[in-house]
C-alpha cells in the first residue's frame, strides 16, 4: 500500500496520497520549523524539499518518511495537479545507488543495498535538514510532467466500481451495458 | 419520522482493541471491496485520479498521537457505524429509509427509499454516514449483512470483512446483547467502553483502550541485565561467528 502502485489506485491513495518528512517535536523546534511547514533536505548526493510533519514517537536525530509516494507530475496517469506530484517527494534524489569505492583503486563500487537481504540500505544516510524560505508549497525537485503514454487509456474522473454487479436495470447502474 | 423497535433480539455489532490496531487500513479496504461488490455498490469515488480524491467509505481510520509523558503513543482509531441502540439517524428519517432490525439490531438504509436528504449525517454525532453524491443517497456500514448470514460462505467466514481482514486480530464480531457471549466478556475483561456513552445514543460497538506502555526492561518480564543472560545461555561463541559473519 505504501509504495509506487499505491498511487494508481483510486482506494489506496485516498488513504495516502502524499507524505511528510516526520521528525521529532524537539528537533523541529530546534529548526525553527512547525507541522506544514517545509524544509529542504541535504546529502552528499542531493538536495529535495518536503513539509514536516511533526511527532514525539520517533528518535530524536532521526528524520523518516513513507517513501515512494511522490511521484512526478504525470506519471501512474494521474493528472498533473495530484498530490503525489505536488506535495509527496521522494528520498530517492538523496541516496546513492552505489557505496563509495574504499580507496584501493579498484573501479568496482558496490550496491548501495543491505547484503543480505538486498533490500535498499536507506537506513544510515546522513542529512542536514533546514527551512525552507516561503514560497510555492510544492515539493522539490520539481520535473516537468511526463507526457501520457501512446495507448493508454483515459483515466475516469468519477469510479463506479461495483455497479456492473447491480441487477440489470437498477436506476444506479449509470453505464447501460 | 421513522420510529425504532422497542428492543431487539441480538445485539450484534463489532469491538476494536485499540491496543493492538496497527493502523493498517486492511480493514477499511477489505470493507470497501465487499461492499462495493455487494447491494450498496458502488461506492463512488469523485477526483479518483486527481486532486483531493473522496470517495464512500464504511469505515475509516483515524491516526493520530497523543502527548503524555512517558505513555505519548500513536493512536490507530478505526471507525464506523456503531449500531446505537438509541440511533438518531433512524428516527430522524422522514421515509422510513433508515432503520433497526428488530431481530438483530443492525442499523441499515433502505436504497429504495432513500431520497438523500442528509438528515441522518447530521444527526449521527460520529460521522459514521457516508453520502454518495453520484447516487443521491445515503450509505453506511451494514456490518456485512450479507456475509453473516450467508449460508453459501464457509462458517467461519460469516463474519464482516473488517474482521476477517484484520491481520493484527483487533477487531471482534458477535452478540453484544448477550453477556455470556465471547465478545460481550472481552469487553468486560478489557473494561471495553462506548464512544460518548453521555449523549446517550447507547452505541453496541465497543472500544477495548491501550494497555499502559512498557517502558523499562523489567515491565516485560525480562531481564534488565544483559551481561547476566548471555551467561546463562553459553553461545557467546555462536554470537561471536555471527557478529563476523554480518561485520565482513
Amino acid at each position: 500500500m505504501y509504495h509506487s502502485w499505491g498511487s494508481q489506485n483510486a482506494w489506496l491513495r485516498q488513504i495516502h496520497g502524499y507524505n511528510r518528512l516526520c521528525m521529532h517535536r524537539d528537533l523541529a523546534a530546534e529548526l525553527g520549523v512547525g507541522d506544514d511547514d517545509w524544509v529542504h533536505v541535504e546529502s552528499h548526493h542531493g538536495k529535495i524539499k518536503a513539509q514536516v510533519r511533526t511527532m514525539t514517537g520517533c528518535e530524536r536525530n532521526t528524520v523518516w518518511t513513507w517513501n515512494a509516494i511522490g511521484k512526478r507530475r504525470g506519471a501512474w496517469n494521474l493528472e498533473d495537479d495530484a498530490a503525489e506530484g505536488e506535495k509527496g517527494f521522494l528520498l530517492n534524489h538523496l541516496i546513492s545507488e552505489l557505496l563509495p569505492t574504499d580507496g584501493d583503486g579498484k573501479k568496482r563500487r558496490m550496491s548501495n543495498s543491505d547484503p543480505i537481504t538486498g533490500q535498499a540500505a536507506w537506513f544510515d544516510l546522513r542529512v542536514r535538514v533546514s527551512k525552507a524560505e516561503a514560497g510555492d508549497e510544492v515539493s522539490e525537485p520539481r520535473l516537468e510532467p511526463l507526457k501520457p503514454v501512446p495507448g493508454v487509456q483515459k483515466r475516469p474522473g468519477i469510479l463506479r466500481f461495483g455497479e456492473q454487479f447491480l441487477p440489470k436495470g437498477s436506476w444506479r447502474r449509470k453505464e447501460r451495458s | 419520522m421513522t420510529s425504532l423497535p422497542k428492543s431487539t433480539g441480538k445485539k450484534l455489532g463489532l469491538v476494536t482493541d485499540l491496543d493492538i490496531c496497527v493502523g493498517c487500513h486492511a480493514c477499511a479496504v477489505s470493507c470497501k471491496e465487499w461492499n462495493a461488490s455487494g447491494h450498496s455498490a458502488p461506492l463512488t469515488d469523485t477526483n479518483a485520479y486527481g486532486k483531493d480524491p473522496s470517495g464512500v467509505w464504511f469505515n475509516r481510520v483515524h491516526v493520530f498521537e497523543t502527548q503524555d509523558g512517558d505513555q505519548s503513543r500513536t493512536v490507530n482509531f478505526p471507525r464506523s457505524c456503531l449500531h446505537c441502540e438509541q440511533p438518531a439517524c433512524v428516527t430522524v428519517c422522514p421515509t422510513g429509509a433508515s432503520y433497526k432490525r428488530e431481530e438483530d439490531g443492525i442499523v441499515l438504509v433502505d436504497a429504495e427509499k432513500c431520497i438523500g436528504c442528509k438528515l441522518c449525517s447530521w444527526a449521527c454525532p460520529y460521522g459514521a454516514r457516508e453520502y454518495d453524491a453520484d447516487d443521491g443517497i445515503m450509505k453506511k456500514c451494514t456490518l456485512c449483512i450479507d456475509r453473516i448470514y450467508n449460508e453459501n460462505l464457509e462458517a467461519s467466514e460469516r463474519k464482516p470483512a473488517c474482521v476477517i481482514a484484520c491481520p493484527a486480530g483487533a477487531r471482534h464480531f458477535g452478540d453484544l446483547g448477550d453477556p455470556a457471549s465471547d465478545i460481550s466478556r472481552l469487553v468486560e475483561r478489557r473494561e471495553g467502553y462506548a464512544l460518548m456513552p453521555e449523549s446517550g445514543y447507547q452505541p453496541v460497538n465497543k472500544y477495548l483502550p491501550p494497555r499502559p506502555r512498557k517502558n523499562q526492561a523489567g515491565d516485560t518480564g525480562t531481564s534488565d541485565h544483559l551481561e547476566a543472560a548471555e551467561d546463562a545461555v553459553d553461545g557467546s561463541a555462536f554470537f561471536k561467528w555471527l557478529d563476523q559473519a554480518l561485520s565482513r
